[in-house]
């Protein structure tokens, strides 16, 4: 159970995050959506504590994981790992090492400073990787991987994180549309055969209806919008997305259908499609 | 139809400005050449009156002393013993009668510089993670050790290896101490600076799975400027050989201290011939080193 | 919840090994590999320090004496003799920008000659750049040796030493400048039918002379470091009062010299940078 009250994130004259509020029960898959800049890297950082709020509190399970320093600070951000759009895999290390740095913090600093990895730890990266289908790869350079591979190693990173929560800063934002499935699905997996809480930004409405069981939508900082994915109607899409639509097209049921044309409108310009 | 019939009293104005405009330009342009000029030569004619040069020795049978001189640094073989013994006179090895000690010499000026080299360089990397503005948040250190290493850099090492010598007394000691500051220094800035344009996400990867500081640096850091890192630490170990050499010069141990030595006795052709011996030396390590950081770099990228 | 966590070590290591053999039993090869160079690189470092028998017992003495130095710079001091110590710097300054003169003097044919651009001929193009290659590694210091005996005490061998040491490096660079120089300025010229002299003066000089000249600026400050070594030696100028102080342990005007000398360090790098942004 992941409770955050009054959430506040400031960037000099910037605020990022908004006095957020919201609960999230374990084992849910939520969507967060919203237009470039609205907060919602920055929502994920803070709960990973990338970030450092200015107000506001973070639990989970109860802890007050906003409190927390030192030791117990990095054992919360290994208990809440995070993927990134840009991968953040280390290019010029192996696939198997990459994925084994999910593993610093449960172990002696020493040996990894040396690279040293038990066998135990490494069998588990392996098995990590196997079920993304990456296994055969454990020895190339993350440099030479497609998009997709290099998201599924930073997945597989993730994972051997033994986390308790996954959030996931766009991670198909960056790939083409076989990739995203990929990905996506592999995501969903995790969410399902482990139980395990995933909060996840979207760019693309559709990715989030089709996956998400509930949508978070923020809009300059402040959550707008909370749900079911079965209440995102379009009038909400376009509240938080801050696009007027005329109000009785917008209501109509078969406008669920224009949809898609209206989508690259709302993406921004950062969503590329990369064809490798 | 005359030729200025085609343009108006707008367009003569035009070209009238224009021209003006050109003419000053042209104008200021020259004059700044001339300034120019003048603060050169005023500043060549303040240093040859501070240098004293001009009440040097110039002119008191300059060239007959210079003929003599090189005619002293030149070593007398003759053809006919060049492969002889050491106690014939004119044979390669009477030019170089004292190789093996000047062998053992130079061994210890390539021990200082990887010796110094090696210190300098752990030091300047452990500084450098602090003094880069991008990795240590904390301003007052990273001011500190900035400063600390901008000192370090600026002091001519000859001058410190002299400081070096009065506490250590002469030798290689005081060679290697002054070898570790100056590469803490310049190395340090360099390595800094290449942290500071370090991509950050790597570091932000490490420290979102729970890694700490060290570990930040040790995988988000090291691997992607290992090979910048490498060859700047390998110039500076071929930089350090020769710095080695002169520093011996000041008695501080190695190769240089025989330089000082062929000069003191007036031996002009064994100063050539130990000159040339250097030479030779940093000619190998050059090349190696070269071969090095092109392998290096390979394999790494 | 996770269920790797629910497989025994064993069971974990022996499915993994099965997938991917290598990942579990790493070939000794790159195992012991790593440790090999680290051995192999303390090794040397060790036997290095024997050789300049570098122990921490030599060290410890050494930096109790080095605190007593240190302890003797404070308060830093003049010595009453500020008019002097002046001048010192002055004449420094002056041996530096002297050097540095004759070393561009010395170093632009040679740059011309080495420039692959410029003369076709390998030959001389290859000998002109091993020369300056060779050349490349003497410091200052010891060109100043030989030329204090060859010439005397006094300023001349300083700048010529100072010279000498300059002209290989600054002939590479120059050599370097004229290579990078975009080849489609100067056909374009070559192109109008403009003489050599021409090519050279409209085609190549606004290119290379900053560069040049940014360069020259650098070697300047440089410059003003080695001044003051090749004034140990003999060669006057503010290496010749530190090296005085040094000998007579007057620590503490020492410590005055050094201020003097990294502040006006400090600033000529300033002036320097601005130029250097300017001109490029
Ligand atoms: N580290 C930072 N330093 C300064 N400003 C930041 C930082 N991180 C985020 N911001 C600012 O906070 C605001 C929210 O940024 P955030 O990255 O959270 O938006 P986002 O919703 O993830 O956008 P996008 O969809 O483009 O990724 C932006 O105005 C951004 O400029
Ligand atoms: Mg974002």
């Amino acid at each position: 159970m992941l409770e955050v009250n009054g959430l506040v994130c400031r960037f000099g004259d910037v605020v990022a995050v908004d006095n957020a509020r919201l609960s999230i029960a374990g084992g849910e898959m939520v969507g967060v959506i919203g237009r470039s800049g609205s907060g919602k890297s920055s929502l994920l950082r803070l709960i990973n504590r990338l970030y450092t709020p200015q107000a506001g509190s973070i639990h989970w399970q109860g802890a007050c994981v906003s409190a927390y320093t030192g030791r117990d600070l990095r054992n919360w951000r290994r208990r809440a790992a995070i993927i990134f759009q840009d991968y953040n895999l280390i290019p010029r290390l192996d696939v198997l090492t990459n994925v084994l740095l999910g593993t610093l913090a449960t172990r002696p600093v020493l040996p990894s400073l040396a690279n040293y990895f038990t066998p135990e730890l490494r069998a588990r990266a392996v098995i990590e990787l196997d079920r993304l289908g990456m296994a055969e790869a454990a020895f190339k350079r993350t440099q030479y991987l497609s998009g997709g591979q290099q998201q599924r190693v930073a997945i597989a990173r993730a994972m051997v994180q033994d986390p308790e929560i996954l959030l996931a800063d766009e991670p198909v934002a960056s790939l083409d549309p076989v990739n995203s499935e990929i990905v996506m699905q592999s995501i969903l997996d995790i969410n399902r055969s482990r139980g395990l809480t995933v909060l996840i930004n979207l760019h693309s409405i559709d990715i989030a209806r089709r996956y998400c069981q509930r949508i978070i939508g923020m809009n300059q900082g402040r959550i707008v919008f909370d749900g079911p994915v079965s209440s995102l109607t379009d009038r909400a899409v376009a509240a938080i997305y801050g696009v007027t639509v005329d109000p009785e097209d917008a209501s109509s049921p078969e406008r669920r259908e224009a949809l898609p044309i209206m989508e690259p409108l709302l993406a921004t310009p950062a969503q590329k499609v990369v064809a490798r | 139809m005359s030729v200025s019939a085609l343009f108006d009293a707008e367009d003569r104005r035009r070209a009238a400005v224009f021209e003006q405009d050109w003419r000053k330009r042209r104008l200021a342009h020259r004059l700044q050449n001339l300034g120019w000029l003048l603060l050169v030569s005023a500043l060549l004619a303040v240093s040859l009156e501070l240098s004293e040069l001009r009440n040097s020795s110039v002119g008191l049978g300059w060239g007959e002393r210079v003929a003599t001189f090189v005619d002293r640094m030149t070593p007398h073989l003759r053809a006919d013993a060049l492969f002889a013994s050491r106690n014939t006179d004119g044979s390669l090895a009477s030019w170089f009668y004292d190789l093996p000690l000047w062998l053992v010499a130079i061994r210890e000026t390539v021990a200082m510089a990887i010796v110094g080299t090696l210190v300098g360089g752990v030091f300047a990397l452990s500084l450098s993670f602090l003094a880069a503005s991008n990795l240590n948040a904390n301003r007052p250190l990273r001011v500190l050790i900035r400063r600390s290493l901008d000192a370090a850099r600026t002091i001519p090492d000859v001058i410190l290896a002299l400081i070096f010598a009065s506490a250590f007394s002469l030798g290689p000691v005081a060679g290697v101490l002054t070898l570790i500051v100056s590469t803490t220094g310049s190395l340090g800035k360099l390595f800094s600076e290449c942290m500071e344009n370090a991509r950050i996400r790597e570091v932000e990867a490490i420290a979102a799975t729970g890694g700490n500081w060290l570990l930040q640096m040790r995988f988000g850091v090291i691997p992607q400027l290992l090979p910048q890192l490498v060859s700047y630490w390998l110039l500076r170990l071929e930089l350090n050989l020769s710095a080695a050499a002169a520093l011996g010069i000041v008695g501080a141990g190695g190769i240089g201290v025989e330089l000082q030595r062929a000069i003191s006795f007036t031996e002009f052709d064994t100063y050539l011939a130990i000159l040339l011996l250097i030479i030779a030396c940093i000619t190998v390590i050059d090349l190696v080193s070269e071969r090095l950081r092109h392998r290096l770099i390979g394999a790494m990228a | 919840m996770n269920d790797t966590v629910a497989l025994s070590p064993a069971d974990m290591i022996a499915r993994a090994r099965a997938r991917v053999p290598r990942a579990i039993d790493i070939p000794l090869r790159e195992r012991l590999q790593p440790w090999a160079i680290a051995t192999a690189t303390f090794a040397l470092f060790i036997a290095c320090c024997i050789d300049l028998d570098l122990g921490p017992d030599v060290l410890a003495n050494g930096i109790g004496k080095l605190g007593g130095i240190l302890a003797a710079m404070w308060p830093p001091s003049a010595g009453g003799q500020w008019s002097r110590l002046l001048l010192a710097i002055a004449q420094t300054l002056g041996l530096a920008v002297l050097g540095t003169l004759l070393g561009i003097l010395g170093a632009l044919p040679l740059g011309l000659m080495g420039a692959r651009n410029l003369v076709s001929n390998a030959a001389i193009h290859f000998i002109v750049r091993r020369m300056m290659d060779v050349f490349r590694g003497i410091p200052a210091l010891v060109w100043a040796l030989i030329l204090v005996a060859a010439c005397g005490l006094g300023p001349l061998p300083g700048v010529l030493a100072l010279a000498f040491a300059d002209i290989p490096r600054l002939g590479k660079l120059f050599a370097e400048a004229i290579e990078s120089v975009d080849r489609r300025q100067r056909e374009s010229l070559q192109a109008t039918g403009a003489s050599g002299s021409l090519v050279i003066r409209f085609g190549m000089l606004p290119q290379v002379l900053p560069v040049c000249l940014s360069q020259c600026l650098y070697y300047l400050e440089q410059n003003f470091r080695a001044a003051a070594v090749v004034g140990v030696v003999g060669a006057g100028g503010i290496g010749f009062e530190l090296n005085e102080r040094i000998r007579i342990f007057a620590f503490d005007e020492v410590a005055l010299i050094t201020i003097l000398y990294i502040v006006i360090v400090g600033l000529l790098d300033e002036v320097s940078q601005r130029l250097r942004a300017r001109l490029i």
